[in-house]
């Protein structure tokens, strides 16, 4: 899956450290769902992008074999 | 009573389902009890090695696997999914490697291992595996 989570972060310039305090997460785990390493539940993704202020689905997007 | 166990079970579930946090039960600080308690059952293993006590080893799969059961099943500072994962998957393949490696020595020596010595291997997989995915970020 996809994601435009970075993209988002320089936005609203806020660090992985910031994204992770506002969705109750490690930074460790931020940076793995940026990478792709892990795919976050569904509550986790729209936590995240409810704290980057922008729709859910505008922030994840499936890729085929998904 | 088989009523009585699986309704205890399904209120645990639903506990579960509600709040993540409960999913690994003990304290971050019995992290420190199991790191004492595998840091003895070492200690008792370098003593009875050195003193050539071969046949009284018995108890130390007993500790190592208690302590690493502690340390394993602890609370993380910061105990989310991710972890949750990493723990779940360091789970299933730590029991599998213990499965396979104890099979290999009951054919190779002929002696069955205890449980407390497959619950000890599997628990070491298991932590190895568990610390070393968590590092990997």
């Amino acid at each position: 899956m996809k994601n435009l989570i970075k993209v988002e972060r320089a936005r609203n310039s806020i660090t992985q450290a910031e994204l992770a305090e506002k969705v109750d997460v490690s930074r460790q785990t931020i940076n793995s769902i940026e990478t792709g390493r892990f795919v976050p539940s569904a509550v986790l993704a729209f936590k995240i992008a409810k704290a980057l202020n922008i729709k859910a689905d505008e922030l994840f997007e499936l890729e085929e074999g998904d | 009573m088989i009523y009585i166990w699986t309704s205890i079970i399904d209120t645990h579930m639903k506990k579960l389902s509600q709040k993540q946090s409960l999913l690994f039960p003990y304290h971050q600080a019995i992290k420190w009890l199991g790191l004492t308690v595998l840091l003895f059952a070492v200690a008792a293993l370098a003593f009875k090695l050195i003193h050539r006590q071969w046949d009284s080893l018995k108890p130390v799969p007993e500790l190592i696997s208690l302590g690493l059961v502690f340390i394993f099943f602890s609370k993380e500072k910061m105990d989310d999914e991710r972890i949750h994962q990493l723990k779940f998957r360091s789970l299933s393949l730590g029991f599998l490697y213990s499965y396979f490696l104890t099979f290999g020595f009951q054919y190779l020596f002929s002696r069955a291992a205890t449980a407390h010595e497959f619950i000890a291997t599997a628990m070491v997989f298991t932590t190895a595996i568990y610390y070393f995915a968590k590092s990997k970020v």
